[in-house]
């Protein structure tokens, strides 16, 4: 290299002060593409998103189609196996591959609808709660101790053992009860911005308060609730599963995985991939998911403190 | 004309205490009245927990007084909307670090008000961001900044951009350098005396550091206990302080010479509880010149030398200044 070292120096020492200008995003890219837990659960999600939305195109067969004359076919790495039904099929003859396809479609529906309805709740609450104080703030923590009192799971079976199980009923009953965190964290950060400056230079310019709660208060906090829903939204899927695993959430001809399981248990011993397909799915899936939210936590929080 | 700003007999005070010690009340700001003229920079100085700032929260509307009342231009400030007392008065806040919405970049901070308000087009509002920018000395580049990248000077730069992109009359400044650096600390008060002749604007400058004060401000009131103890023109105040707390307040400013010690200020004890105030003077348990009389009765400002003094020690001279206009009456 004949150029010049100190011309070469002053070319490096340029270019960088120009590429330390746009900084937030590229930055917040590179740390995350060097976050392998986010990475790993970003991957499977985004395959897990992909085929939940696409599943009718997918799914090799109809789900609900019964064939009796080739119940419980074995999977393809059995000795037994064939291409035709790779994941092989259930007690009833369904293909069980597209059984699990719409079932992660069914987990992931379920999970979103609960979460977004429990959001919106705690959301509404926490923000009431932290930005007001006093005795509006008394009456949501008394609602939250009130929730925090009841178990999910029992609320949930006697609801859906009064009222009948349905898809709408079992999201409808998960969202009006998971949203404890949400208010806890939409409360707790309300509180800790709200007696900071910004807010009050907002109101002193003449924001009204929805304004305030809504363009000041909650891009601040987004990224606390962002993680908050992620963990709600394993946190529904497994709920859903065990209320259809107890035979109380998504009724039968559905393809839930955790209807799948609980069909799958009397078979348990003989065929134990019946039930280790579907239990394998779910396990990836929530494990995706928290992967992904403790990644996001983790590359906001170092966003704070830089 | 009627000055810009006026109030009267303004009284702030906090409900405290719980279920089982009973409600009692914190008087922060305690009988305040004054008259700002347009203008000019009233400065009010006194030591911490006076009341200057829970004074200039009132003045921005984040305070409601708990009796007493702020006219603007001769409009009571309660009857305001909410826009149109911010169109009027705006403020600077100490800290830059917390004023400034982190997630916000300063273009879009200081477009804000534009925004709430809605004044002028998008287009119009941008080109008035710029405007504004190179009026508060702000470089071009920073505009898709986010306030992180920003030293203090320039984040204190954005949040007097942004109280003054919507034009007020009023600004009032709540300590606006004491979070700087002392050699950004001069750019900044420099800045604001040149926007004061540039917008022809009326501050509140809310300080402790009394060279700032004497610097700045045209008249200067001394606060202590929630109450005004004098008020007048900066000059007379600084070089003849008449009450004895403004004479201690003054006599404690820290020379730059070392070796001279802490000063003395011949004041005994202690800023007393604010919830548990002296009765009659409040100043008269720390008062080196302090009478029977203070003890009893509080007294009331009193116009001496066209400065407001509120001591007993002069209270003959009153009577002596006032009883020749009597005659002439």
């Amino acid at each position: 290299m004949s150029a010049d070292p100190r011309r070469a120096g002053v070319e490096v020492s340029l270019t960088s002060t120009l590429a330390v200008e746009p900084t937030q995003f590229a930055n917040l890219r590179r740390r995350a593409l060097r976050h392998i837990g986010f990475m790993i659960g970003g991957g499977v999600l985004v395959l897990v998103v992909f085929v939940a939305l696409f599943a009718p195109l997918i799914a090799p067969e109809d789900p609900y189609a019964q064939n009796l004359t080739r119940r419980l076919l074995p999977p393809i790495w059995h000795a037994d196996g064939s291409w035709s039904n790779m994941l092989g099929t259930d007690s009833l003859g369904r293909d069980y591959l597209s059984r699990v396809i719409h079932g992660v479609r069914f987990s992931l529906l379920i999970g979103l609808s609960a979460v977004m309805i429990s959001a919106v709740i705690g959301i509404f609450l926490g923000i009431m709660g932290g930005y007001f104080g006093g005795r509006i703030d008394s009456a949501v923590v008394f609602i939250l101790t009130c929730r925090l009192a009841l178990p999910v799971v029992v609320v949930a079976l006697a609801v859906v053992a009064l009222v009948g199980p349905s898809l709408q009923l079992v999201i409808l009953v998960l969202g009006l009860l998971i949203w404890d965190r949400f208010a806890v964290v939409m409360r707790s950060s309300t509180q800790q911005v709200r007696g900071l400056d910004y807010i009050n230079a907002a109101r002193a310019l003449g924001c009204s308060t929805p304004r305030i709660l809504w363009s000041e208060i909650l891009p601040i906090v987004a990224p606390n609730l962002i993680v908050v829903a992620t963990l709600e939204i394993a946190n529904a899927i497994l709920l859903e599963a065990a209320l259809s695993f107890l035979g109380l959430g998504v009724p039968p001809p559905l393809p839930s995985l955790g209807l799948m399981i609980s069909e799958a248990k009397g078979l348990m011993i003989f065929e134990p991939w019946v039930i280790g397909v579907p239990g394998v799915v779910l396990f990836v899936m929530v494990l995706a998911i928290n992967l992904f939210g403790d990644g996001v936590r983790d590359l906001t929080a170092r966003d704070r403190s830089s | 004309m009627a000055p810009l700003l006026e109030a009267s007999d303004v009284h702030v005070s906090y409900p405290v205490g719980g279920m089982f010690s009973g409600r009692r009340a914190v008087k922060a700001v305690n009988g305040v009245s004054l008259q700002i003229e347009r203008g000019s920079v009233l400065g009010i100085v006194g030591e911490s927990g006076c009341g200057k700032s829970t004074l200039s929260r009132l003045l921005i509307g984040l305070e409601q007084p708990t009796s007493g009342s702020v006219w603007v231009d001769g409009a009571p400030i309660a009857q305001m909307t909410r826009l149109a007392r911010a169109r009027r008065i705006q403020p600077v806040f100490q800290d830059p670090y917390s004023s400034l919405n982190p997630r916000r970049s300063i273009e879009a901070t200081i477009r804000q008000p534009l925004d709430v308000h809605g004044i002028g087009t998008s287009r119009e509002r941008i080109a008035a961001v710029r405007e504004m920018m190179d009026l508060v000395g702000l470089a071009q580049r920073h505009a898709n900044s986010y306030p992180s990248q920003l030293s203090g000077g320039q984040r204190q730069r954005v949040a007097i951009a942004r109280a003054l992109v919507i034009r007020p009359e009023l600004l009032v400044c709540d300590e606006p350098t004491s979070a700087l650096d002392v050699s950004v600390q001069s750019q900044i008060l420099n800045l604001l005396q040149d926007l004061r002749a540039e917008f022809n604007l009326t501050y509140v400058l809310i300080s402790h550091d009394l060279a700032i004060v004497e610097h700045i401000a045209t008249r200067v009131a001394v606060m202590y206990t929630g109450k005004i103890v004098e008020e007048g023109e900066t000059s007379a105040v600084f070089s003849n302080p008449l009450h004895p707390y403004s004479r201690a307040l003054l006599s404690a400013v820290l020379t730059p010479e070392p070796g001279l010690g802490i000063p003395e200020t011949r004041l005994r004890g202690s800023f007393p509880n604010p919830m548990d105030l002296p009765p009659g003077c409040t100043f008269h348990p720390r008062c080196p010149e302090s009478m029977p009389i203070c003890m009893e009765n509080a007294p009331c400002l009193q116009n001496i030398d066209g400065k407001s003094v509120s001591c007993h020690l002069y209270a003959e001279q009153r009577s002596s200044v006032e009883s020749p206009r009597k005659q002439l009456g």
